[in-house]
């Protein structure tokens, strides 16, 4: 039981990264974010070169940096003169954007799948209540909580997270406060891009990276995003561990009906509460 | 700790509305059929041999799916080289699909319908081989399948113009029989991908294993395809005890499966694993040194010791910096029956063509193979192996390989087929 446990909050934890970045650029700037997924598949993929040729560890530092300098310029660059447009526009502009990237992964990496070894001290496993585990999904669980409690706080206690939270209330009062939304939104999909990396990173050496990789975990991560409610941070936490504990629970117990728990749990937190767990959505 | 992260802008109506269009979109690589065409080589003296090609992009089988689509205009344009079927020249046109199954009909009745293909063949799970089987009477269409290996295809829903150039999943399981004897284990758990080929294969091998006495396999565990996360079934594993442990994963599948299971040390509590269409050459690089000493069925020799197979391998392996494997190896097999049959008929038609393919015998490069009369499944020998250290490159490799005559590989024809 305590194994299952820890397995549903390391998948959890990595769905939660993904769906905090999601779940950001779309509060603030209304941004359908499709090509997120492509971003954790692209970050995957450069984390397996990086800690081959050098190291794991630079690859954790320097793949969500690199990503979140270019969620700064794309939003400069591309989102900030789209905003005003139908929301579906912007959607399949993200959408075309993730084509292009997976077509550059394919020309540099090819088709084959690849698989990355766990980086020291975490490529063991240990032993919990006498079986053993994965040292280095102990190690996701943390890194990822604590990105997610780093995130949080930045928000709760920051003076941008406070302008952040204004401007998500009322984009137009915080302007007129004197606050420059447009590097608000820039900021934002930064760390956005930049969450993307952390979980592209950190999933090549806990599964196999490969080119569907991320249209696969987007729409688990869209899944938490919703049930968690589009304005929560709480909420895609209760919801990304939620979700992996019942993926975990229904892989042992109902395998043949595992693959469709996410898609049921949607539907019923929607239709018993509309908003998802913690949201507040505009209607 | 519950700070609101920034607000949505947006109605609902826009969200869903937004939401639909892009999922939409995510379809869009199903709906852009025929993005690719190849005529394999020009100048044909004939009607050309029109032949739709349809594989997975995407999904646990893509990288399956992507060989074929690069195999399938060189074997044609090697084949045409050669001189094609006295004089006819093959011409390709590919048709991607997305993996799901929908998709894949909707591939094929646009081949069908808007270019009036008639012979099909391509990359298919053994869902996708199903679901056309049931439309090839009412499109017309000749289905020569390299891939899909559930035992129903030429059993329970054989077709007249269905033939199979892959040994079936029991097939593959005699092949693994002496071998598997010969280990001498007595408990076995199983963990087979979710789908017909999985669930067939769990079938076989239980009832190859548990025709010895004292011979006991657990309850099989099945994963869907594409599954992230294999943790909490390694862990139903682990708590198991047995001795032995049978996989019928593929692709990335397998890649994570094996992945997962060396880092949580089960692969070594096992005295011996067997897996079908576990491993293979596209997978060795990122299964690494996890898959050394599992034992399987290679599905193909390269090293295979007549003229058809020396200049197949030497020419493949010129064109792509590697041998080929057993997809790409029965899908050129389907090719060169194909136009031994319209060499032999001089026609593209598929009713003469599955005439002539019913109970055809030919070389191809695995030698002289028949597809049998009676269900359309080639009858030919198959090899069992290990996988080995590769010494010139570090890696892993199939070792150890044993050739196991057809008789010994092939299944009764199974009383359910009615042509």
């Amino acid at each position: 039981m305590a194994i299952q446990l820890l397995n549903a909050l390391a998948y959890g934890s990595l769905l939660l990264i993904l769906a905090l970045g999601l779940a950001m650029i779309f509060g603030l700037g209304g941004v359908f974010n499709f090509g997120h997924g492509a971003l954790y598949m692209f970050s995957a993929y450069t984390a397996y070169s990086l800690s081959s040729a050098v190291s794991f560890w630079l690859a954790l530092v320097t793949v969500p940096a690199v990503l979140a300098l270019v969620g700064y310029l794309v939003d400069r660059g591309a989102f900030r003169f789209l905003r005003s447009r139908d929301p579906i526009e912007l959607a399949i502009i993200t959408y075309g954007g993730a084509l292009v990237v997976e077509n550059i992964v394919v020309m540099v990496w090819g088709t084959q799948p690849r698989a990355l070894d766990a980086p020291a001290p975490f490529n063991g496993s240990v032993s919990v209540l006498g079986d053993p585990y994965p040292s280095y999904r102990l190690f996701v669980i943390v890194f990822s909580l604590a990105v997610a409690i780093g995130i949080a706080s930045w928000l709760r206690y920051s003076k941008m997270g406070l302008h952040v939270r204004a401007a998500s209330r009322d984009l137009r009062m915080t302007a007129v406060a004197g606050v420059d939304t447009d590097r608000l939104n820039a900021v934002v999909a930064a760390v956005s891009f930049g969450l993307a990396g952390v979980a592209g990173v950190l999933v090549a050496p806990y599964a196999t990276v490969s080119i569907d990789m991320g249209a696969r975990i987007l729409v688990i991560a869209l899944i938490v995003t919703t049930v968690g409610g589009l304005g929560s941070i709480g909420g895609a936490a209760i919801a990304a561990i939620a979700l992996g504990l019942i993926q975990v629970t229904g892989d042992v117990n109902l395998p043949g009906w595992s693959a469709l728990t996410p898609y049921v749990v949607m539907i019923v937190v929607l239709i018993v509460h509309p908003r998802g767990i913690a949201g507040r959505i505009e209607t | 700790m519950n700070p609101q992260l920034p607000r949505p802008q947006l109605s609902r109506r826009q969200i869903i509305k937004g939401s639909a269009g892009v999922l939409g979109m995510m379809a869009l690589p199903g709906l852009l059929s025929a993005c690719g065409s190849d005529d394999g080589g020009s100048g044909s003296d004939g009607d050309p041999i029109r032949i739709a090609v349809t594989s997975a992009t995407s999904g646990a089988l893509a990288i399956y799916g992507r060989a074929v689509l690069d195999l399938a205009p060189f074997a044609a344009k090697y084949l045409n080289d050669a001189g094609g079927a006295n004089g006819r020249k093959i011409e390709l046109k590919i048709y991607p699909n997305n993996g799901e199954t929908a998709d894949a009909i909707r591939a094929v009745e646009s081949a069908v319908r808007q270019d009036g293909f008639e012979i099909l063949t391509g990359y298919f799970s053994s869902a996708q081989s199903a679901a056309i089987q049931q439309s090839l009477d009412r499109l017309g269409l000749l289905f020569i399948d390299p891939d899909a290996q559930a035992d129903g295809l030429t059993g329970a829903t054989c077709n007249p113009l269905y033939f199979r150039t892959v040994p079936s999943v029991s097939m593959n399981l005699n092949t693994l029989a002496d071998g598997v004897r010969g280990l001498g284990i007595t408990s076995w758990s199983a963990l087979c991908s979710d789908y017909a080929f999985g669930h067939d294969a769990y079938d076989a091998f239980k009832r190859l294993v548990e025709g010895q006495p004292g011979t006991t396999v657990a309850p099989g565990h099945f994963p869907p395809l594409t599954h992230a996360d294999y943790g909490s079934y390694i862990s139903k594993l682990l708590g198991e005890g047995t001795k032995g442990l049978f996989t019928g994963v593929a692709g990335a599948d397998a890649i994570t499966f094996f992945k997962q299971a060396s880092q949580y040390g089960v692969l070594d509590r096992f005295d011996a694993i067997v897996g079908v269409n576990s491993f293979d050459v596209l997978v060795f690089d990122a299964i690494g040194d996890a898959g050394l000493g599992l034992y399987g069925v290679p599905g193909y020799d390269p090293a295979l010791d007549n003229e058809r197979n020396k200049k197949f391998v030497e020419a493949f392996t010129k064109e792509f910096g590697r041998e080929p494997f057993y997809i790409e190896a029965n899908t050129f097999v389907a090719l060169e029956m194909l136009l031994a049959a319209v060499a032999e008929t001089d026609s593209t038609k598929p009713a003469a063509l599955a005439k002539q393919l019913t109970g055809f015998r030919t070389d191809t490069i695995m030698g002289n193979v028949e597809l049998r009369a009676e269900d359309h499944q080639i009858q030919r020998e198959n090899w069992f192996g290990q996988i080995v250290r590769d010494e010139a490159t570090g890696g892993i490799k199939w070792g150890n390989t044993t050739a196991v005559n057809k008789d010994n590989v092939a299944t009764p024809v199974s009383a359910e087929c009615k042509m």
